[in-house]
């Protein structure tokens, strides 16, 4: 183990700021499946995914500075924003390039045992209706059920309130429950009984 | 925390994400690295040079302290004279011609007294 592997990503990216291109390989090496992961979550396609983290680390690459040591700002809080942000620029411009590889991976799924395939449609329902919702209760949801960050962090990460992120996150759980009910994939709550007296 | 809630919540964690391809991370350093070489290029040629340029320029204009509207009458009357020393004996008029430009001084002066 070299002696930048033990080095923590913000001196790593000090380090990056001045061209080292072996710090830059060390956190991606180290970051790239927890990033790959949040983008596949934001597109549902892999290609789409892994191009859109490629992005997200070359921009970092080509402009180091854009992350400033002196806010003490948290690498990671940071990268968020930034692969937030390119899968949503990839969403607005490139989602009709991977539309076909999206169908066939779907396809493959269901070639699989009736168990399995009642799975995989009950994945593909679930993946369709979060891709339905709008991108930033998507966004919200990623970071706060899927990445475990507190409401504070995945606030200033998507740069709203705390307030407007619970709201988002509410707005989400509700669009999507609604949409898995209407799916079938979930039974409609049972009402609560409620006692007077 | 209700029942439905934790359905929900177990439903939404079966969400797979399929393993990305291993080379992926490889990738991206090697396109970093392509990146490199052409801004590194860049650098060494032009950026570099127009950065010691500007250096220079600032250094020279904070060592002469002479206000701007004097150093533009300096240049010009520098340029003057230099145009002046480089210039004398050319002229328009042919060299016989040029009995006529002399004026006979002492007639003149005779002649007025």
């Amino acid at each position: 183990m070299s002696a930048l592997e033990k080095d923590t990503d913000e001196s790593l990216m000090v380090r990056i700021q001045k061209a080292d291109h072996r710090a830059f390989s060390v956190l991606v090496q180290r970051h790239t499946e927890r990033f790959y992961a949040l983008a596949f979550r934001t597109c549902s396609d892999q290609m789409m995914a892994e191009d859109i983290v490629q992005e997200a680390f070359l921009k970092l690459w080509k402009k180091p500075d854009s992350w400033n040591a002196d806010k003490g700002a948290k690498f990671t809080t940071w990268f968020y924003r930034v692969v937030v942000n390119t899968a949503h620029d990839f969403g607005r411009k490139k989602r009709k390039e991977y539309t076909s590889e999206k169908l066939e991976s779907f396809a493959d799924e269901s070639l699989k045992a009736d168990e399995a395939l009642h799975e995989a449609e009950q994945q593909e329902k679930l993946e369709e209706a979060v891709q339905a919702l709008p991108e930033r209760q998507k966004a919200a949801l990623n970071l706060c059920f899927y990445e475990g960050l507190s409401n504070k962090e995945a606030a200033d990460i998507m740069g709203v309130g705390v307030k407007a992120l619970e709201s988002l996150l509410m707005r989400a759980k509700t669009a999507l429950k609604d949409e898995l009910i209407r799916g079938g994939i979930i039974e409609t709550p049972m009402k609560k009984e409620t006692r007077y007296g | 925390m209700g029942k439905d809630d934790q359905n929900f919540d177990a439903l939404m964690r079966q969400r797979e994400v399929p393993a990305m391809r291993s080379d992926l991370p490889q990738r991206i350093i090697d396109a970093a690295r392509l990146q490199a070489r052409d801004v590194g290029s860049k650098n060494s040629i032009f950026t570099r040079a127009k950065q010691e340029l500007t250096r220079w320029l600032a250094s020279v204009s904070q060592g002469v302290m002479v206000p701007h509207p004097a150093l533009v009458m300096g240049v010009v009357l520098v340029l003057g004279v230099m145009v002046g020393v480089f210039m004398h004996d050319v002229s328009d008029v042919p060299e016989e011609d040029m009995i006529f430009l002399y004026v006979e001084n002492s007639f003149l002066f005779e002649d007025w007294l």
